[in-house]
């Protein structure tokens, strides 16, 4: 099992980094580590949801770089509908539904129309951004006061601070969605897919089948990831606010070499640089603009850094004829 | 397919996203074709009419002269940022960076010719934002060439930080934002030191559509007629070739990705020397649509110069014409309804099989993702 | 003409036609297989035997004509129908998935344990058995990707019977095999019969073929030409069937070689994946001399021929190219020493495939007279040389203007060699140069090889198959394991010899 022993040194080499970043630069500073480390897994939650479903696109073979659209439309879709039926859990339920309808528009373009993923992906982008401004200024126009919604609970964890429960959900999603990939039927499978679709073909495999469930998916955990932006942290929706989240968790995947625990290393690093940015800019007076610039700084440097190697799935980005 | 056909088709494509944009504008309670109708007299294309003897639809001349100059000006910079990304389309390199590299090619030009001043200030600007767009444009295709970087996400983390960096510049008492009325945006490029004006009616038509389209034409002759554009077309192509015919290939990414950056900063020259005048902060920060729109006038265009002229036309129709909307329909509403047609098309466009498609739903076996059979061919 | 035997046919086909647009790549084609039997179906490249096997196996529909198993009518829409019904096929091109281990790949879809989790115990067990039993031993935990092709081909056997697969349609499958691994694998689909599966073999050596069918059916040009029993026909007959005339083999003629063109010293490269590919491999090339690299495919031809044109970086070790050091790692700067390059892959180097011809014969020497000047393209020239060196070397096409898509394999082929020749260089490296071509674009392409010969003109000639090896050159060089295990005049090798070289049986 030598991915089970890479991904394992890839996850420590992590912790390792963020664990001494954070000892390193709270000391003295007057930042409590345990509040960067629930503000670094609040920030690593939308990341964490949309690498995961990036992944498993990806893994089937399926480039997926309209996980930015398919956020905000799970943002905004969302606040609309836990605005509409005050609950919560419909509007986590919606953002994902929504989202996974935009995801089944890619997967329906690229794996039955054998479009360029690429160009089918800013489709995505762009269809999300401008669809999701044109749909919320239809409700709300421009500049005015918004409803109140109801947000996702908090746990509490003593001696930590508590933690959202959808933050939760996106830490236990790790594991889980590296058992499914590596020990289970469906994972091999998929992974088939992705690597070789006709060999997966020629033992029967549903190849567009199966790759469609994997996209879908990924608009799905995308889609809770801005839900957990609009419904989860903030409670409010504003254009745009997910801010290129799609893309550094894209990038997190890459990083992570399409590895579950490799993308949670690279989620978490991006996160915490985040938190202790936002950290800094409190306690230091530093420009909000620069500590904000900080994230995309680093998965510039770690997407150089980690070359991207020949770890990708072989048959990715692909059309299948 | 020869090239009516190919035509034919783009033109079959931009009706079907007027018709899905039509189906959003019905959503939102209004009627598309007064809708679609008051763009095009917003945008000034209401002045053909005006030509028919007796002018009997009764147009202002003077009005619609006046919106069509502004959809020119528009248009210049669309230009622009189309062929941003259609010459690394060429190369088979996504430049999703138009937004960084026009940025960081306006503020290096518009900060260059102001301290120069009015002795060469709008030269040293032209030179500036070609430079600065063209350096961030190079920093993704090196990193492409040298490591492997997948270009999509480095121009969009470029993006990210040009555009905070540019909202620190000119944030509150950031270093660049104007002294004199602490405000969060430049000091006002001179009065005498912008773009020509060509013509004017209560618009000003400036000379940046001549500047975009020069820049056409040095595209259209490059890809077309010169080793460069040929090699750039073999990477395109197939990469495998151009490495096997000797063809620079790493050197070529690093070139093409920069002539891209600099036709994304010559779009930010033309938009700040002629039209808006200064750089803003926010301007800056709600500038996300600008990778997109180049993207979308590329793949409308098909990468071809003329194509890219006509499809930025249209985009810039859009743009400018929601601003002069006459009441039906809010202004808001249908700058975000542009998008979401740029959306349409891009869709429309990947999924080129559509038509096909849709002429054959009986052929979804031939579909299927199995090995063409071999023995025939040959 | 068959000897009737009593069993229902495992599977057969009746009155198979399939058209692809005009073209009829199988017309009212026969065929069935009983158990315990082998039927080989002979026919050269194009006859239409894999459009066949594929209908068979589900992965194409013919247009006309029945399937039916054991007597039964099937319909088989897609590959999974096949299996289901107990037919399993081995491509050509291997379907394998490299990074899943031997077992994930057989097992996949067909998993042992529960449905949320393999066990893989159970899995790489069954393998071991099933292998074992079969006489085709694997090992179970080797990643696909580490493993020999002659392995790889195991596992696609594998594959079929651990879905009970009764009916074996094997494509091509000696085709990547060195001579000795040819008898194995022939000793294994023997034994297989004997237990009862019953075996399409398909394949265009017609020794093979002779050696172990029960049965022997020709195609040619889509249809069936003739049919045989085991000792009915003689090789030369059926080559005369398979061909449909008369077949000029070339014979090199002896001739002076000149002056050394190319020497390579103690040249070492790892491949993609960092292994070592070639381990110190020196040889010369003389004017008017083909030396002929004969080997199983894996085994540092591709390198080599990398190396050389440029395309990959040595680790150490030195060429020269009459007398001056190769510009490694510079394609182009090899180009203008002399060398011009017909490659292996032709569609994914050779040729852009959505380039017109005349853009094609450019692909070279675009940068430079009498293609350009001061960078700009001369159109003019571009086309009229295409178009004058088109005719010279018999490119059938509808104009300059033609994308080289539309073109034949053979016209490709052609195409690039009056590209490659276009600068009379004086020294040419051709790999598997007429690989998937018809018999008569190999002749034409033969011939054009020994012409530059006697022009002058030192040929390095890569080839899979001995006889093209045998055929064309004047020394013979054997590459073993990254090494050069035999390097000998033509005159003094035999088929035998080289056989043994390629399964490292000889020391040079």
């Amino acid at each position: 099992m030598r991915h089970l022993t890479r991904s394992t040194v890839t996850v420590a080499v992590g912790v390792l980094i963020g664990v001494v970043i954070l000892v390193f630069v709270t000391n003295g500073s007057g930042l409590a580590p345990a509040a960067i480390l629930v503000s670094t897994l609040a920030i690593a939650t939308p990341l964490l949801l949309a690498a995961m479903g990036g992944l498993i696109s990806e893994r089937a073979g399926v480039v997926n770089i309209g996980l930015e659209g398919m956020m905000i439309v799970g943002a905004l879709a969302g606040f609309l509908i836990s605005n509409a039926t005050g609950s919560w859990v419909a509007g986590v339920a919606g953002g994902a539904i929504a989202a996974g309808l935009l995801a089944l528009v890619h997967a329906f373009v690229s794996i039955v129309l054998n479009a360029d993923q690429v160009i089918s992906g800013t489709a995505v982008n762009l269809l999300g951004l401008f669809g999701t401004e044109y749909v919320f200024r239809t409700f709300f126009g421009l500049g005015s006061e918004l409803p109140a919604i109801q947000r996702a609970p908090t746990l509490a964890f003593p001696g930590l601070g508590s933690l959202n429960i959808i933050t939760i959900v996106a830490v236990v999603a790790v594991p889980v969605l590296a058992f499914v990939m590596f020990r289970t039927p469906v994972g091999l499978r998929l992974r088939s897919v992705g690597e070789n679709p006709l060999a997966a073909q020629t033992v029967a495999i549903h190849v567009v089948k199966l790759r469609f469930a994997a996209v879908i998916l990924s608009g799905v955990l995308a889609g809770i990831g801005g839900a957990y932006l609009s419904v989860g942290s903030l409670g409010s929706f504003s254009e745009g606010m997910t801010n290129g989240r799609g893309f550094i968790a894209l990038a997190a995947v890459i990083v992570g070499r399409w590895n579950p625990f490799g993308a949670l290393a690279a989620c978490l690093l991006f996160a915490v640089v985040s938190a202790l940015g936002n950290g800094f800019q409190v306690s230091a007076g530093i420009s909000a603009d620069l500590t904000a610039g900080m994230p995309y700084l680093l998965t510039l440097i770690a997407i150089v850094v980690f070359r991207e190697s020949a770890s990708a799935p072989a048959s990715l980005g692909k059309p299948l004829r | 397919m020869n090239r009516l056909q190919v035509a034919l088709r783009q033109v079959a494509l931009l009706v079907v996203a007027l018709v899905v944009g039509g189906l959003f504008i019905v959503l939102a309670g209004y009627n598309p074709f007064a809708v679609y109708g008051e763009l095009l007299a917003g945008a000034g294309f209401n002045l053909v009419l005006a030509i028919i003897p007796g002018n009997p639809a009764g147009i202002s001349t003077n009005i619609a002269a006046g919106n069509l100059f502004a959809t020119i000006n528009v248009w210049g910079p669309l230009i622009l940022l189309g062929l941003s990304a259609a010459l690394p389309f060429r190369a088979g390199l996504f430049n999703v960076g138009s937004q960084g590299q026009y940025w960081f090619g306006a503020i290096l030009g518009v900060q260059l010719g102001i301290t120069i001043g009015s002795n060469g200030g709008l030269l040293a600007a032209f030179l500036g934002a070609i430079v600065g767009g063209a350096v961030c444009g190079a920093i993704a295709g090196a990193l492409k060439a040298l490591r492997g970087a997948n270009e999509v996400v480095t121009t969009i983390m470029i993006n990210w930080l040009v555009v905070y960096t540019g909202h620190f510049l000119y944030g509150y008492a950031g270093p660049f934002a104007n002294p004199v009325t602490q405000q969060p945006v430049s000091v006002p490029f001179p009065e005498g030191m912008r773009l020509p004006e060509l013509l004017k009616s209560g618009i000003t038509l400036h000379a940046g559509i001549l500047v975009a389209l020069v820049a056409v034409a040095v595209f259209g002759v490059l890809m077309s007629r010169t080793g460069f554009g040929f090699s750039v077309r073999t990477l395109g192509s197939n990469r495998h070739a151009a490495h096997y015919a000797g063809m620079p290939t790493k050197r070529l990414t690093v070139l093409v990705m920069g002539i891209g950056g600099a036709f994304a900063g010559l779009a930010g020259f033309v938009e700040i020397t002629g039209t808006t005048g200064q750089i803003t902060g926010s301007n800056i920060v709600g500038s996300s649509s600008f990778a997109f729109a180049g993207i979308a006038v590329a793949l409308l265009g098909r990468n071809s110069a003329v194509g890219v002229l006509l499809a930025a036309l249209l985009f810039a129709a859009l743009q400018s014409g929601s601003r002069f909307l006459s009441g039906s329909f809010p202004p808001e509403l249908a700058s975000s309804l542009s998008g979401v047609l740029q959306a349409v098309i891009v869709f429309l466009i990947g999924a080129n099989s559509l038509f096909s498609y849709l002429g054959g739903l009986n052929g979804i076996a031939a579909r299927l993702p199995i090995r063409k059979t071999q023995g025939a061919v040959e | 003409m068959f000897s009737a035997l009593p069993t229902v046919p495992l599977l057969s086909l009746t009155g198979i036609t399939k058209r692809f647009g005009n073209l009829v790549a199988n017309s009212d084609v026969s065929l069935d297989v009983r158990p315990g039997e082998i039927h080989a179906l002979l026919g050269e490249n194009g006859a239409g035997k894999s459009t066949l096997m594929n209908i068979a196996a589900g992965y194409a529909r013919a247009d006309e004509g029945r399937i039916e198993v054991r007597g039964v009518p099937q319909e088989f829409r897609l590959p999974a129908d096949a299996i289901a019904a107990g037919i399993g096929m081995v491509h050509q091109h291997f379907h394998l998935v490299d990074r899943l281990t031997v077992a994930e790949n057989i097992v996949l879809n067909d998993e042992p344990g529960s449905a949320v989790l393999i066990d893989y115990k159970a899995a790489n067990g069954e393998v071991r058995d099933l292998s074992e039993r079969m006489g085709l031993p694997v090992d179970p935990k080797a990643l696909v990707a580490d493993i020999s092709v002659a392995m790889q081909q195991r596992v696609e056997i594998l594959k079929t019977l651990y879905r009970k697969a009764d009916v074996l349609l094997l494509d091509e499958p000696t085709a990547v095999l060195a001579p000795a691994e040819v008898r194995d694998l022939l000793t294994v689909i023997r034994s297989l019969a004997d237990s009862g599966v019953g075996i399409v073999l398909i394949t265009h050596k017609l020794d093979e073929a002779t050696l172990v069918a029960d049965r022997l059916s020709v195609l040619r040009s889509g249809e069936i030409v003739a049919r045989f029993d085991r000792g009915d026909a003689s090789p030369a007959e059926l080559a005369q069937e398979m061909v449909g005339r008369e077949i000029h083999t070339v014979v090199a003629r002896p001739h002076a070689v000149g002056a050394t063109v190319l020497s390579v010293t103690d040249l070492e490269v790892d491949d993609s994946r960092g292994v070592p590919a070639l381990r110190g491999v020196s040889f010369e090339v003389g004017e008017s001399e083909i030396v002929g690299i004969a080997g199983v495919d894996g085994n540092g031809q591709a390198e080599l021929v990398g190396v050389l044109a440029g395309l990959v970086t040595p680790n150490s070790g030195r060429a020269t190219v009459a007398g001056e050091p190769l510009a490694f790692e510079h394609p182009r700067s090899i180009a203008r020493q002399g060398v011009a390059h017909v490659p292996a892959d032709r569609r994914k180097y050779g040729l852009v495939a959505d380039f017109t011809l005349a853009d094609n014969f450019a692909l070279r020497g675009y940068y430079t007279a009498p293609f350009s000047k001061r960078g700009f393209l001369q159109r003019g020239v571009i086309d009229s040389l295409c178009a004058e060196n088109m005719a010279h070397y018999g490119v059938k096409a509808r104009g300059v203007d033609a994308l080289a898509k539309e073109l034949s394999g053979g016209n490709q082929q052609k195409l690039i060699l009056a590209r490659e020749m276009f600068t009379s260089p004086r020294l040419l490296l051709a790999s598997q140069p007429t690989r998937g071509l018809d018999v008569g674009s190999i002749e034409t392409v033969h011939g054009r090889l020994l012409k530059h010969r006697d022009e002058g003109c030192g040929i390095l000639l890569v080839s899979f198959e001995l006889d093209e090896i045998l055929a064309l050159s004047t020394r013979v060089v054997v590459l073993f394991e990254g090494r050069v295990v035999l390097d000998r005049p033509r005159s003094e090798v035999s088929r035998e010899i080289l056989g043994a070289a390629m399964t490292g049986a000889v020391a040079a």
